[in-house]
């Protein structure tokens, strides 16, 4: 008998498979059919927070994950705002820089007519969202994209109604200021 | 979304149109995977010292001293060895084959909220030389042949900061029920170890099948359960068994649950689960002092467990 140090060096020959047991239980059925109606849109919620698509879809992985680690809270209200907090509530600091090839490989528009108009002002906003601070940025995204209610954002983000108020004044002034130096929001 | 003239609000808007929309289908299995690791984490860190420290004084002394009592001269050994918890790990490849697939969790039929989890080896073809697998991403088992009827199962943790352990199981070729009475226990060596900063711990059950009795089904019964589509639970499951990779290709089980200590502990307990050999010859129970009465060895009536509709270890998530 021996420890493990001289085992785990051998080259394996053949991989076993790893089974479990039962078959997919309620809570699991559940949340399957939750992510497949709601990933998209979480994950369009992430998109805004972080600008970068691949960027989303890793947040929006992490919160389905950590939603389902608490399924059984979730579920119990509004499984969506439970999974949408959890999102918003992610860090989203790192927010790409090179948001043009992003965006180009996003949607692909090469070929409709007045493509590059509509890019460069989605460009041209997220450089906008870019300058806001994460906290800025969530009550921005939840407010005024995903149109949350001021309470309902106070709630997701666990501050007061007064702070998304004078965050979401502040952030609108920033990004007011930097459309306008751009040549103003097309 | 906020009605508002406010040009920068309109542009927002704008840009909520453009955001990636339609359909999008996450890595199910990667995140209800990731999402029971944060689970029996958060519930690990929530976890009471002292029920730890209790699970370990009962569970898993009950464990060993079921399992890996003395064995006489002539019959199946077993000897468990577990690394040092300080030895740094020894490095390993964290890929995960395909097909290695993430578990249902066991529950109680007084716990809604199970946090562990139980995998199975299967390989349903022999392997000539060593039987390797992952098992949720952060174990990796491999059985190795030591002789013509022994193997080593080695159970490296170190991708999941687990403390490596392994077993050497040893068994004597065109043995008989006789060979196992009073003492002399059939062996299932059954062990724990734990996972470093944390109170998930990795409960281990490896066996081999009696060579008399003719292709037996392997159950397993345990005090934790699986839920069945109707809602009730069962306590029955049927475990696969893999050749083991040794010149008689003894057919062999290996377990895996992976848990806070006090549930994968208490898994091995005594009378807390117990493995059957269902075959032409009837029903064997190894380990168990008085092999002709399953009463003797569970703690619930036999006549309930033995009725249970047995669960099938599966490939899961299912494929959508």
């Amino acid at each position: 008998m021996s420890g493990t140090d001289g085992e785990v060096g051998t080259a394996p020959a053949e991989y076993a498979k790893v089974l479990a047991t039962g078959g997919p239980p309620r809570r699991d059925a559940e949340f399957t059919a939750f992510m497949a109606e709601h990933a998209g849109d979480l994950r369009r919620t992430a998109w805004l927070l972080v600008g970068d698509l691949h960027r989303a879809e890793e947040l929006t992985q992490e919160a389905l994950a950590r939603t389902y680690a608490s399924w059984g809270r979730a579920r119990e209200g509004d499984a969506l705002a439970y999974a949408r907090r959890v999102l918003a509530n992610l860090r989203i600091d790192t927010w790409r820089r090179r948001r043009r090839e992003v965006l180009t490989a996003d949607v692909p528009e090469g070929s409709v007519p007045g493509s590059e108009g509509r890019a460069e002002d989605r460009d041209q906003l997220l450089r906008a969202l870019a300058l806001l601070n994460a906290k800025q940025r969530r009550v921005v995204v939840l407010r005024h994209l995903v149109g949350l209610s001021e309470a309902e954002v106070a709630a997701d983000l666990g501050i007061s109604v007064g702070t998304v108020k004078s965050s979401s004044s502040r952030a609108l002034a920033m990004m007011r200021a930097a459309l306008l130096s751009e040549g103003g929001p097309r | 979304m906020t009605g508002n003239d406010d040009p920068t609000l309109t542009a927002l808007q704008r840009l909520a149109a453009h955001a990636p929309d339609g359909a999008w289908e996450p890595d199910a299995p990667a995140v209800m995977r990731r999402g029971r690791v944060l689970r029996a984490r958060r519930t690990a860190g929530a976890a009471a010292t002292g029920a730890l420290v209790l699970a370990l004084a009962i569970g898993v002394p009950a464990g060993l001293a079921r399992h890996t009592g003395p064995e006489p001269v002539g019959l199946p050994t077993t000897t468990v060895t577990t690394a040092n918890p300080t030895t740094p790990a020894p490095s390993t490849p964290t890929s995960v084959p395909t097909g290695a697939l993430g578990g249902v969790p066991p529950t109680t039929e007084v716990a809604a909220d199970p946090y562990g989890f139980v995998f199975a080896l299967n390989k349903p073809t022999a392997s000539a030389t060593a039987v390797t697998a992952n098992v949720a991403d952060e174990l990796r088992v491999t059985v190795s042949p030591t002789g013509s009827s022994s193997v080593t199962v080695a159970f490296d943790a170190s991708a999941g900061h687990g403390t490596s352990s392994s077993v050497a199981v040893t068994w004597t070729p065109n043995d008989t029920a006789s060979d196992y009475s009073g003492a002399h226990l059939y062996p299932a060596p059954a062990f724990s170890a734990p996972v470093q900063g944390t109170s998930m711990w990795y409960s281990y059950l490896i066996g081999t099948v009696p060579s008399w009795i003719s292709d037996p089904t392997v159950a397993l019964y345990s005090d934790y359960g699986w839920p069945l589509p109707d809602g009730t639970t069962t306590h029955a499951a049927t475990v696969p068994t893999f050749q083991a990779p040794t010149a008689d290709g003894r057919r062999m089980f290996v377990l895996v649950v992976i848990g806070p200590g006090n549930l994968a502990s208490a898994f091995l307990s005594e009378r807390q689960h117990a493995i059957a050999f269902d075959g032409a010859e009837g029903m064997y129970l190894p380990g168990c002092a008085d092999q002709t009465d399953p009463g003797a060895c569970v703690s619930l009536p036999w006549a309930q467990w033995g009725t249970q509709q047995r669960v099938q270890f599966v490939d899961w998530p299912a494929k959508h």
